[in-house]
């Protein structure tokens, strides 16, 4: 199939063009449409565009003239700047330059950074050696304590256990009753003009997600916010040729810099991210997944939280939701507990100051601060929540947007079950490398803060791995009636895992069956009732997480995308829409 | 021979008319749930109600009901009509369906008949009240809905009458459910047309656990 690019307005820098030695003339008009592409934060030729200009001997230029205020800057600069030696590339030809010129650096501090400058925050190692210290007179404990007195031993592991149930099931319906009156559309600051929108840098990190690409891209088209202002990153692995494939077939290197990660371990998100943040030129910077359809006014929204939110907020986390949640029963759990959590629980969080751990996707970032937190960490495969952690650590805080991107659901259980255990064995990296400085854990909110960490994130994988056991002894019990399991149950205990039984089940059951409500979406409820399904499904997931953590601790379980029906149909019209805005047709001799 | 005699007569012999009401009511859930695999119509979730109400009359086997009864409605969400609806109604269910499986699990456990929901072990009717006062408020409550989704009104009226009607039946063995019947259809219909989730919980917690208490305290009296 021949497919041939459409002239648009950047001919004089099309394909023949790239090729062409014609050196770049020092006349202002050659420079009038000149893209400050460099801003290079952190690498020392700092915002000086000539300096790397002369490095690369090459200049990139569209026909987005630049503001005011960098035509001054420029004229100023090109009076003293020789450029006779300099070419005029296309976007695509001048990025890979600066990548291939600074790919060493970047890819070190994305990989090296944050281990180098903050070691403590960092999953590179698991546990620290106090960590180690401590649970192992914690397991020494419990096996002498087994040895001598068993019975005692067990009640103890029963009780601790029950303790957390039961201050989880009384922490939840606490959040839940604190957010009664929580609506979705809020009162929203006021949106700046166009003219006053700071740039954004939209990071996509992908990995072998051809299905998805034509979906995320014409979602991103469709943002409402000028587009001079997007410095839009497509960040693929160096062994990815297929997306690359996909994403020159369907033209985007008009419209989107290719950021091409160079291989090595640990092969994660948070490492792609981190070395095109290096690129970066947004004073925002803002992270979409493969699956990704954010509400069009969401980046507006965001700068409006900014513009108008306390000095010391950082990010801004949008709700997130499905688009096919009606698909299957995984998908309509999926949908449930997405709604409880982002529309119920994330506020009262926030309203409680307490630590958010952010979503992997629709967190919008002030670029110099999460420069200054040190990125995303490479080694945490929920680098995502723990930044969100670190972010309150470091005394900073969260905002919440009511905005809403919709992603694809799993729709299948073995992929849903590698997205979960991926989860769950980042939750525990996350836990271990907060629980290095436990004071610092709740941010500004206190004793509040420091619960929420501990449930939402540590409680979250012990209650998985804690359910199946205590479902089990339940069984067991129930079927034989054993004095043996009498005994582990003296009355008072007795009383509270009743509680935890009866109250807890149902609470949670109802929550999520109240939680889709808030949206409009009554027809999710009924789904609740098969919400202990899904529990056990997150307890494999928890289990094989585990497993996973000793035998492959940075291993980035990787999630199918475009598996759905929903996402089938979504691709088809996408594609037609992203090649015509890209000016790719299909040649009638095709 | 009064009506309040016949009524003794028949709750006399309930250990005989006891197998035969559960026949019925069985038949009659299952003829509801028939109507809902053949038709998701608004007409047929009319007659669906009717069918699962009338069981709910004829058979004392209200958590039985209560599970059959949301069974049935997510079945007919499967069908893709009325899907809003339904799942309103599972909401407005749940909170009794807990109830009751608590109280079996504990009566069980604890090997004793009297509870927290004793009321539903005191007599057959009171045990069947608080399903059948919900099976009764819920046309009621969903009537804007119902008519918003184009059923007729004299449909919801006659749904309404006809389980407000079986309720009622009941309540003549504790007169003060009258009373708390129209108040939990007031509170029922005030929650759900409101768009607060958490006020709809609240109230419909509150009724199921107010009917509860009332019956529990009519019984004892009476």
């Amino acid at each position: 199939m021949m497919i041939s690019h459409q002239a648009d307005t950047q001919a004089h820098l099309s394909a023949e063009a790239d090729d062409r030695q014609t050196p770049v003339s020092s006349a202002a008009a050659d420079l009038e449409g000149l893209n400050v592409f460099a801003r290079l934060g952190r690498f020392p030729i700092g915002d000086d565009v000539f300096g790397v200009a002369r490095e690369l001997r090459c200049l990139y230029s569209d026909k987005n003239s630049p503001s005011p205020t960098e035509k001054a800057a420029l004229g100023k600069n090109a009076q003293h700047t020789p450029l006779r030696e300099t070419k005029l590339v296309s976007r695509r030809t001048f990025s890979e330059a600066l990548q291939r010129r600074y790919q060493e650096k970047a890819n070190d501090e994305a990989v090296s950074g944050l281990h180098r400058t903050a070691p403590a925050a960092s999953a590179k190692h698991l546990m620290s050696t106090g960590q180690w210290i401590v649970a192992i007179a914690i397991l020494a404990s419990l096996l002498v304590g087994l040895a001598i007195a068993p019975i005692a031993a067990l009640i103890t592991l029963n009780a601790a256990a029950t303790l957390y149930l039961v201050g989880a099931i009384l922490f939840r319906l606490y959040l839940a009753w604190s957010v009664v009156d929580h609506k979705l559309d809020g009162d929203a600051p006021a949106i700046p003009a166009d003219a006053d929108l700071p740039t954004v840098t939209i990071l996509l990190p992908l990995y072998r997600e051809t299905r998805s690409l034509p979906i995320l891209a014409d979602s991103i088209s469709a943002l409402d916010y000028p587009k001079e202002k997007l410095d839009i990153k497509l960040i693929l692995e160096a062994d990815d040729r297929g997306t690359l494939k996909e994403a020159e077939r369907l033209g985007l290197d008009q419209q989107f810099d290719f950021i091409i990660v160079p291989p090595g371990a640990p092969q994660t998100k948070p490492k792609a991210c981190n070395y095109a943040l290096a690129f970066s030129r947004g004073a925002l910077t803002v992270i979409y997944d493969a699956e990704d359809t954010p509400e069009p006014d969401q980046l507006k929204k965001a700068a409006a939280a900014f513009a108008s939110g306390p000095e010391d907020m950082v990010c801004v986390q949008a709700r997130l939701n499905y688009y096919n949640a009606d698909e299957n029963w995984l998908t309509r759990l999926f949908a449930l507990e997405y709604a409880l959590w982002f529309d119920s629980l994330l506020p009262a969080l926030h309203k409680m100051d307490a630590p958010i751990p952010l979503g992997g996707t629709s967190n919008i970032f002030i670029t110099e601060k999460l420069r200054e937190l040190g990125g995303w960490d490479p080694y945490n495969v929920t680098e995502d929540a723990d930044l969100g952690l670190r972010i309150a650590r470091r005394g900073f805080r969260t905002g919440l947007i009511d905005s809403t991107t919709l992603e694809e659901a799993n729709c299948k259980t073995p992929n849903w079950l590698r997205q979960r255990s991926r989860w769950m064995k980042g939750y525990i990296q996350t836990w271990f490398v907060n629980m290095r400085e436990p004071s610092a854990m709740s941010g500004k909110g206190g004793l509040g803060g420091f619960l929420s960490t501990h449930m939402f994130i540590g409680g979250t994988v012990f209650s998985a791995l804690i359910n199946p056991i205590l479902w089990a002894v339940f069984a067991y019990w129930l079927a034989t009636r054993s004095e043996g399991v009498n005994a582990l149950f003296p009355e008072p205990l007795m009383t509270l895992n009743l509680f935890a039984l009866l109250f807890g089940n149902a609470l949670f059951i109802y929550l999520a069956m109240l939680a889709p409500l808030k949206r409009g979406w009554p027809a999710l409820s009924p789904a609740a009732l098969l919400a202990p399904i899904y529990w056990w499904l997150t307890s494999i997931a928890a289990y094989k997480a585990v497993w996973q953590l000793i035998t492959r601790p940075w291993f980035w379980e990787k999630t199918r995308h475009g598996v759905s029906a929903a996402s089938d149909a979504k691709r088809r019209a996408a594609i037609a829409r992203v090649r015509a805005a890209n000016g790719v047709i299909k040649s009638d001799a095709a | 021979m009064t009506l309040v005699d016949g009524l003794s007569w028949l709750n006399a012999h309930e250990h005989i008319l006891g197998s035969v009401r559960l026949a019925g009511g069985v038949y009659l859930l299952a003829y509801g749930l028939f109507v809902l695999a053949q038709d998701a119509s608004p007409r047929a979730f009319v007659r669906s109600g009717l069918s699962i109400a009338a069981a709910c009359v004829a058979a004392p086997i209200g958590p039985f009901i209560a599970v059959a009864t949301i069974t049935s409605l997510t079945a007919l969400s499967w069908r893709g009509g009325f899907r809003n609806l339904q799942g309103r109604f599972v909401v407005l269910w749940t909170p009794a369906l807990f109830l009751f499986i608590a109280e079996i699990y504990l009566r069980w456990l604890f090997q004793t008949d009297a509870f927290f929901l004793h009321a539903l072990n005191a007599s057959r009717t009171t045990s069947d009240i608080p399903p059948i006062i919900f099976a009764a408020a819920a046309p009621l409550a969903m009537a804007p809905l119902l008519e918003k989704e184009g059923l007729r009104r004299i449909d919801i009226t006659a749904t309404a009458l006809v389980m407000g009607g079986a309720a009622a039946f009941y309540a003549l063995w504790a007169p003060a459910s009258v009373i708390i019947l129209v108040m939990t259809s007031i509170a029922l219909a005030r929650a759900v047309t409101s768009s607060a989730p958490f006020t709809i919980a609240s109230l419909t917690l509150l009724c199921g656990a107010g009917t509860a208490y009332l019956t529990t305290a009519t019984e004892m009296a009476l």
